[in-house]
């Protein structure tokens, strides 16, 4: 009874939805800095800016959101290296498979639209040193400090079926958080096995809920299942089996560690991508680490990686 | 009206109720994200409805001979009546909340930020009979 009852009003309110067009003052242009630096990468930059709620969302605006001719600087305390503006149509040889899996865009597609961003070229990640971020356009100057922390590694990874399935199961890993809060985690995957066409998915997936704390679980050990992403939505494959990795699946585990600040942005942009379209939720700007009045992060990242092969 | 109907309107009006919406859009990491206005900085649009009712009473006597023939007018124990009612007689979709709705994807060109009302109650007409003993 009671889910004839939500049904109902579930068909009462669709029933009932139009679009308007309502003035939604209080719009000002800011500058979107979206920057990360990684162990063992270069610095990337992308420039752009906010949209009015009802411009265009389609992919030319999106393109020509990006904003040129920044003068961008990242100094690691010894070096200053100024970022060099590079598109991806116009890639350097060798960069295509970073700056893919830095869009989350397939290399094939990427190299096709024209995606500007800033990258280094002197200086690279590395662990226990701090990188301050300097950005200088259009008159207005914007700065952000990072850092790449000592990764913490996973105590063990591995896999094992979810019953009542036989071949199908979850990744699950034990973690042993160094005492002391404000430790914070991102999760990522990578598929490893050779798809059909002979080529490897150069892709990092996240699953619901990559960005976590220690608020809960401060300076102890525990044991924690993730969900496959990479399928998660992919409806070639049976309802049943989507979120799981088939026995077999061989995937590379990159579990890095981020500063607190940078971890506030993701966890409240999580919260806000979840809750998109829901008009109880909490209307939340996200929190940003860049100084001078721009919206986005300056992030580092240090990753530590395992190779799971989903046996049991 | 007369001692068998009775008519009366209602007439509601309220200025909208305010709430927060994003007031522009950024990507970061490829996923759109929204940036909010003040608090209540937006208003949604006035609320008003008109409503009519009417009621239609059953006679209050009955006419009844007695005993030396004569008719008289005795009060009926049972009342009933009929009640018409029209709520929000001209069907005016007054918004109940509104939303930012996304549909489609960015990389196929299809992507669209539409804002969404959403109303409860449109045109509704009722009939209601009552009694009492």
């Amino acid at each position: 009874m009671k889910k004839l009852i939500y049904l109902c009003i579930a068909i009462a309110i669709t029933s009932c939805t139009k679009e308007v067009q309502i003035d939604i003052p209080g719009y000002e242009e800011q500058m979107v800095v979206d920057g990360i630096i990684e162990t063992g990468q270069p610095a990337i930059v992308l420039l752009s800016s906010t949209a009015n709620i009802y411009s265009p969302t389609n992919l030319e605006a999106y393109l020509n959101g990006f904003v040129s001719g920044a003068t961008i600087v990242v100094s690691d305390g010894t070096i200053n290296d100024t970022l060099v503006e590079i598109c991806t149509d116009n890639l350097p040889p060798g960069t295509e498979e970073i700056a893919a899996a830095f869009f989350g865009i397939p290399v094939d597609q990427l190299v096709t639209l024209n995606l500007c961003g800033y990258f280094s070229t002197q200086i690279v990640g590395e662990v226990g040193k701090t990188y301050e971020l300097s950005v200088d356009v259009n008159g207005e100057s914007y700065t952000s400090v990072t850092s790449i922390l000592e990764p913490t590694p996973l105590d063990s990874l591995f896999w094992k079926p979810e019953p009542p399935l036989e071949n199908h199961g979850w990744s699950w890993a034990v973690l042993s958080d160094p005492p002391g809060l404000n430790d914070a985690y991102r999760w990522e995957v990578k598929r490893l096995n050779i798809l059909p066409d002979g080529t490897q998915d150069p892709l990092f997936y996240k699953p619901f809920g990559p960005f976590f704390d220690d608020a809960f679980f401060d300076g102890l050990t525990f044991e924690f299942a993730y969900e496959n992403p990479i399928n998660f939505f992919d409806e070639s494959i049976n309802e049943d089996y989507r979120g799981y990795y088939e026995q077999g699946d061989t995937i590379l585990v990159k579990l890095s560690k981020l500063g607190r600040a940078e971890f506030d942005f993701f966890e409240k942009k999580y919260n806000q991508m979840y809750t998109a379209g829901n008009p109880f939720a909490t209307p939340t700007n996200i929190p940003t680490n860049i100084e001078g009045g721009a919206l986005g992060v300056w992030a580092g990242f240090s990753p530590w990686s395992d190779t799971l092969i989903c046996q049991p | 009206m007369n001692e068998r109907w009775t008519f009366s309107t209602s007439f509601v009006y309220a200025t909208g109720n305010t709430l927060t919406l994003p007031s522009s859009w950024y990507v970061q990491e490829q996923n759109l994200l929204f940036n909010y206005g003040a608090r209540n900085s937006t208003r949604m649009a006035p609320y008003h409805r008109l409503d009519l009712s009417a009621v239609l009473y059953s006679k209050p006597f009955k006419l009844v001979t007695d005993v030396t023939g004569e008719t008289i007018k005795v009060k009926k124990k049972f009342k009933s009546n009929w009640a018409f009612s029209i709520y929000n007689v001209y069907n005016r979709a007054n918004p109940f909340f509104l939303f930012v709705d996304n549909d489609g994807d960015f990389l196929d060109g299809d992507f669209k930020l539409t804002v969404k009302q959403v109303s409860l109650f449109p045109i509704i007409p009722s009939v209601t009979w009552n009694f009492e003993l």
